[in-house]
């Protein structure tokens, strides 16, 4: 297997907020296989937590299972097709516990996942759970929310402006788990040593604007830990209405996959 | 920022830098302090030094005490002693016995009183002998003016006094031995306050040393209110020294204070007088160099800043004890001849229980005074007493301080086995360094503080840092046990029940997994897993049995485990079995206890139940309608099927089994029925397996009847077929079950792939989907019994079509060719029944009952081997 934990230096952080009891956001991060995995909970009693927790625990079970082993890598069809198929099957098995057991029904969640590998990043999103790249100075949204605002947006009904104060902020479009199908938005980007990426819930992003968290990104990326408490303090000393949970990564150096030399083959040949 | 604030608390070099200082403070305390003093303890033990073998012991001891009498002993005895080792020339005596007080027989008062009365009345007569000086031999009276008489009578009387007066006879013998030295102690080691009571005696201040008070800041202990020999023995003695202890914060006697402070004068300890007079020195040849050393001619002693020296304690070598100690008695007594101490330090002293305050010291915990003095002595003239540098303090604190270092900015950053390696090492470097200054240089530095500093600063950091980790695994393990229920939610969600639960398994048990694993037994009972089911309750119940319906559940499914048919769950049609709530111990089906699962009908499965209030056995025939049937036509069948069922169930025939009761729980149907030991008759229906043909004509004419009765009631059983009719050979009972229930599932249209096994034994008008009378049963009938004769069905068909087809349009096989003994009787009867038009069958049950009948007379008079057959 490609071991990635020394091309990526990965820190975590998640908190329930200031205002609601508990965390409904689910994370997981894995640098030896180039993982991260977000997800942002909804529905009531708990369900919220269920549905994140289900998508992040079969994501990022399955996925470690399939590159974690020995001979793990991306299998065919490339890191797409298996984010989308895993996105799929979580929604099933969401969607599936949210029918069969009464306590569950109608919760979803939101879902980001990204899979570094072979010097690129896949990331494939539900809902409004963002992905955010720091380049070189360079701060943006690499995601584009499934919400009614970024839909307004883009067909020009409001400005950005006007977005920043609008009611409904958290209307998703799609979300994983409340509907039998769901179509997951997966797109592949080159990676540069030294870029940094962030993995956040709208907890995040709603309380924090986005050049606020450039600053503390651009002014705390030698010290990752850090900058994810501090990313978290910040939309607490907002207000803190949602949960907020943050994943930074950042690119050491660059992480070629092995090509396969033509003793491997030959192995391979054998085996 | 608060987070950042409260985090070096939490630190590694915050935690060395508590410890460090915890143990800067507790360095002087008493648990440090014995520390060192044992690590000092065993240096002293190791190091190992040739004693003086210039000095002896002669000890007052229990033998010497029980011999001469109670303590004090007259001080005669000491003079006697005295005598004995002047005479053998010792070099030195000490006694150190304490004579402070004169030593007065009571009888010595009248005595002098009469001596007195005697000098005045004898002008000759000398006054008080005992106002004589000491060492003077009083004169010789004259004798002439008195009489004889007189005369003997005042020298008895000088006698007495001369006997009673010891003090007198012990001053003598000092002073004839002439080196014999004696102690003096001081009442408290404390700084003096004023100026003393009244000045000390000019034998007791000879023994001092000028001392400048106010010279350099250290000086040596201070000393006050001394108690000194009486005058008569002090001046006849050639020295005094205090006999003064320092104990050591333990209460040890390890250093020899060489000399204390009396205002401005300094008074040597009897160590170094001792030691000053048997090197012939006089007191004025002992020098004091206040914070370093004490010389002693030539003899340099190392001190500490107050003048103390670090006694060298020789441990005993071979069993042999450092001094030759010998009982005063044994001397006394020339037992020990006195010449053996001739040149000798003899140092006399108490060793007897009870006398004197034992000491402890670094060798022994009980050590005699006299044998501190004799070590003490040792030490000096040997030169081996222990050295504490002045700079020994620095090096002290600067080690602390390095090992402080170490533990805050050096071990936090290393791992924990390297960690572990260096910090043991530079633990040992520590005590090998202790341990070689000591033996080698009898050097002392203090060296166990950092050295403690180090145990305690590496134990609380690994402590600290297991503890994080600790922490962090069961972070993790919580993390981990979180996705696992998600996971098994997931699972169970889709319908992978066995992966849910070895996910739930993995999660340490809380409320919301027992949620789950509730959730997960109900579904492996859907599933009629109740094996499955109960293991899960059962591992609920270890965490909480009182967790809602637990208990009752548990019981339900320990029962349907342990009673039902496992592995027949779920696949088949019908399966679905919700055992209804309730405390009984056995799932319940409307009245009927569920006592296991007989097998499998056409819809559903089929149970062995018991009415509890009437105690009768019963078989339930199950039917998962909701399963079976769209939800649209769903109450359509229902309403269907108990309409039937109540039909079926007013039919009262002995060839009918009796219908009890129909009803509905939980969407499943059931038709609780006489229970028939034997089975059915599809056993019989293969060549070879065959049952006699009276048998078989008898059981079928038997059905014909009760058929006759049904159809009469207007009942077609629509389903007649070998599988249908229950036969116990035994009793030779043949029951027909079943009516009806065909009605039902024909009924559905929606339900694909519903046809019943294949249609072999249907009417022709049946499968036109005509109506149905009591005729096409008649031919299902011949159809059973063309098989039961020969074993073959009358039509064959390769596919469900063309079997259609055949028994539509074609005529059946003929029988004969399978079975050519076949009588032509019966032959008739089969292929009546069989007629395609149901006008040319038998119109009646009965009617072909009576043609079965008829052939039963015909063969059994034909084969009188089987007329006993039953009729």
């Amino acid at each position: 297997m490609v071991n990635l934990s020394a091309a990526l230096e990965v820190a975590t952080a998640t908190h329930s907020g200031m205002v609601r009891s508990h965390n409904e956001d689910s994370i997981a991060a894995d640098a030896e296989i180039g993982l991260a995995v977000l997800a942002d909970g909804m529905g009531g009693y708990n369900a919220g937590e269920v549905a994140s927790g289900i998508a992040v625990a079969m994501i990022s079970a399955e996925l470690k299972k399939m590159l974690g082993s020995e001979s793990g890598e991306i299998p065919g069809g490339g890191a797409e097709r298996l984010i989308s198929e895993h996105a799929i099957k979580a929604n099933l098995a969401i969607y599936q516990a949210a029918q069969s057991q009464s306590q569950y029904a109608g919760m979803g969640t939101t879902l980001v996942v990204a899979l570094w590998h072979d010097n690129q990043i896949t990331v494939g999103h539900i809902g409004d759970s963002r992905l955010y790249r720091l380049r070189d100075d360079v701060f943006e949204q690499v995601t584009r929310d499934h919400s009614l605002l970024q839909e307004q947006i883009d067909s020009g009904m409001i400005t950005r402006e006007q977005a920043r104060f609008s009611q409904n902020k958290n209307l998703v479009t799609r979300a994983v788990g409340i509907d039998p199908e769901v179509e997951p938005e997966v797109h592949t980007y080159p990676v540069l040593p030294g870029d940094l990426f962030l993995l956040c819930s709208d907890g995040l992003s709603d309380m924090v604007t986005d050049e606020d968290i450039q600053l503390t990104l651009s002014s705390l990326q030698a010290n990752l830990p850090l900058a994810a408490e501090q990313l978290v303090q910040q939309a607490n000393d907002n207000g803190g209405r949602d949960n907020i949970s943050v994943i930074l990564v950042r690119v050491v150096k660059d992480f070629p996959a092995p090509r396969a030399g033509w003793l491997e083959t030959l192995k391979a040949w054998f085996r | 920022m608060g987070m950042n604030k409260r985090a070096f608390l939490k630190s590694d070099w915050f935690l060395g830098v508590v410890i460090a200082l915890i143990l800067a403070v507790a360095a002087h305390g008493d648990l440090v302090q014995s520390l060192e003093r044992k690590a000092y303890d065993l240096g002293v033990n190791a190091v190992s030094r040739t004693p003086s073998d210039k000095i002896a012991v002669i000890a007052i001891d229990d033998r010497s005490i029980s011999n001469i009498g109670r303590w004090p002993w007259p001080r005669d005895v000491h003079a006697r002693m005295t005598d004995a080792l002047a005479a053998a020339q010792a070099k030195v005596i000490v006694n150190s016995t304490f004579f402070f007080e004169p030593q007065i027989d009571p009888g010595l008062v009248y005595i002098n009183k009469l001596l007195d009365l005697y000098a005045k009345n004898v002008p000759q007569a000398q006054p008080d002998a005992a106002a004589l000086p000491p060492g003077v031999a009083p004169p010789v009276p004259d004798t002439q003016a008195a009489t004889p008489d007189i005369v003997q009578f005042g020298a008895l009387l000088r006698e007495a006094e001369q006997a009673l007066n010891t003090d007198r006879k012990l001053a003598e013998a000092f002073s004839r031995a002439g080196n014999v030295m004696l102690p003096m102690v001081f009442q408290a080691l404390a700084e003096p306050q004023g100026n003393p009571d009244k000045p000390l005696p000019d034998y007791v201040m000879a023994n001092s040393l000028p001392f400048n008070a106010r010279g350099a800041g250290v000086q040596p202990m201070p000393g006050i209110n001394p108690l000194y020999p009486i005058a008569a023995l002090g001046g006849s003695a050639a020295g005094i020294g205090h006999l003064n202890s320092a104990n050591d914060i333990d209460g040890a006697v390890r250093a020899e204070p060489l000399a204390l402070r009396y205002y401005d004068k300094a008074f040597p300890s009897l160590a170094v007088m001792v030691a000053a007079r048997s090197l012939n020195l006089k007191i004025a040849d002992i020098k004091l160099v206040s914070g370093e050393e004490v010389q002693i001619g030539k003899l340099r002693v190392k001190t500490d800043p107050e003048l103390r020296m670090y006694t060298f304690f020789y441990s005993d070598r071979d069993a042999k004890p450092a001094f030759a100690v010998d009982s005063f008695y044994d001397v006394l007594s020339g037992k020990i001849p006195a010449a053996k101490y001739r040149d000798k330090i003899v140092l006399i002293g108490a060793t007897a229980a009870g006398l004197g305050s034992a000491q402890v010291t670094p060798i022994a915990p009980v050590t005699a005074p006299v044998l501190t003095l004799a070590h003490t002595v040792s030490s000096i003239l040997g030169e081996h007493f222990f050295v504490v540098p002045t700079w020994s303090p620095w090096v002290e604190r600067l080690v602390f301080l390095l090992v402080a270092i170490y533990l805050i900015a050096v071990l936090p950053r290393m791992r924990a086995a390297i960690a572990g390696i260096l910090s043991l090492a530079i633990a040992v470097a520590l005590i090998a360094a202790h341990f070689a200054l000591m033996v080698t240089q009898l050097m002392w530095i203090q060296l166990m503080a950092p050295v403690l500093l180090l145990a305690a600063g590496y134990a609380a950091l690994i402590s600290k840092r297991f503890l994080v980790t600790e922490r962090g695994k069961e972070t993790s393990d919580a993390q981990s046990a979180e996705s696992n229920r998600m996971l098994g939610i997931a699972y169970q969600a889709q319908g992978q029940l066995d992966m849910a639960w070895d996910m739930f398994r993995k999660c340490p048990v809380n409320d919301a997994v027992m949620e789950n694993l509730y959730s997960l037994a109900l579904d492996f009972e859907r599933k009629r897993q109740f094996n499955k089911a109960e293991s899960a309750l059962r591992y609920m119940s270890e965490y909480n049995p009182k967790f809602r319906d637990l208990e009752q559940r548990l019981n339900r499914a320990k029962a349907m485990s342990e009673t039902v048919m496992l592995g027949a769950g779920g696949s088949h049609p019908g399966g679905t079995v919700i055992m209804p709530g309730g405390g009984v111990e056995k799932p319940m089906l409307g009245r009927y206890q569920v006592e296991k699962e007989l097998g499998k009908g056409a819809m559903g499965i089929v149970y062995l139940g018991k009415d509890p209030k009437i105690g009768r056995v019963v078989a339930i025939k199950t039917m998962a309608l909701s399963q079976e049937f769209e939800s649209d036509e769903l109450q359509d069948v229902k309403e269907r099927f108990f309409r039937e069922a109540e039909t079926a169930g007013r039919l009262n025939h002995p060839n009918i089994v009796t219908i009890f009761d129909a009803g509905e729980e939980h969407d499943l149907a059931y038709i609780a029925m006489e229970f028939l030991k034997g089975g059915d008759l599809s056993p019989y229906t293969k060549p070879g397996k065959l049952l006699p043909l009276p048998t078989v004509l008898s059981i079928i004419a038997r059905v014909a009847e009760a058929l006759a009765y049904a159809h009469r009631n207007n009942v077609v059983h629509r389903d007649v077929k070998p599988a249908n009719i229950m036969y116990e050979p035994d009793s030779d009972t043949v029951k027909v079950t079943d009516f009806g229930i065909a009605r039902i599932t024909d009924a559905s249209k929606t339900k694909t792939g519903m046809v019943l096994g294949t249609p072999s034994y249907m009417s022709p008008e049946q499968l036109a989907g005509m109506k149905i009378e009591g005729r096409s049963d008649l031919f299902s009938l011949g159809a059973t019994l063309y098989q039961l004769c020969c074993g073959y069905l009358p039509f064959k068909g390769d596919s469900m079509t063309q079997l259609m087809f055949k028994i539509a349009n074609e005529s059946h096989a003929d029988i004969v060719a399978y079975n050519p003994a076949l009588p032509a009787q019966v032959v008739a009867v089969i292929n009546r029944a069989l007629a395609k038009q149901p006008e040319s069958r038998y119109q009646t049950g009965d009617e072909m009952a009576k043609a079965l009948r008829e052939c039963i007379g015909n063969v059994a008079a034909s084969n009188p081997d089987a007329a006993a057959i039953n009729l």
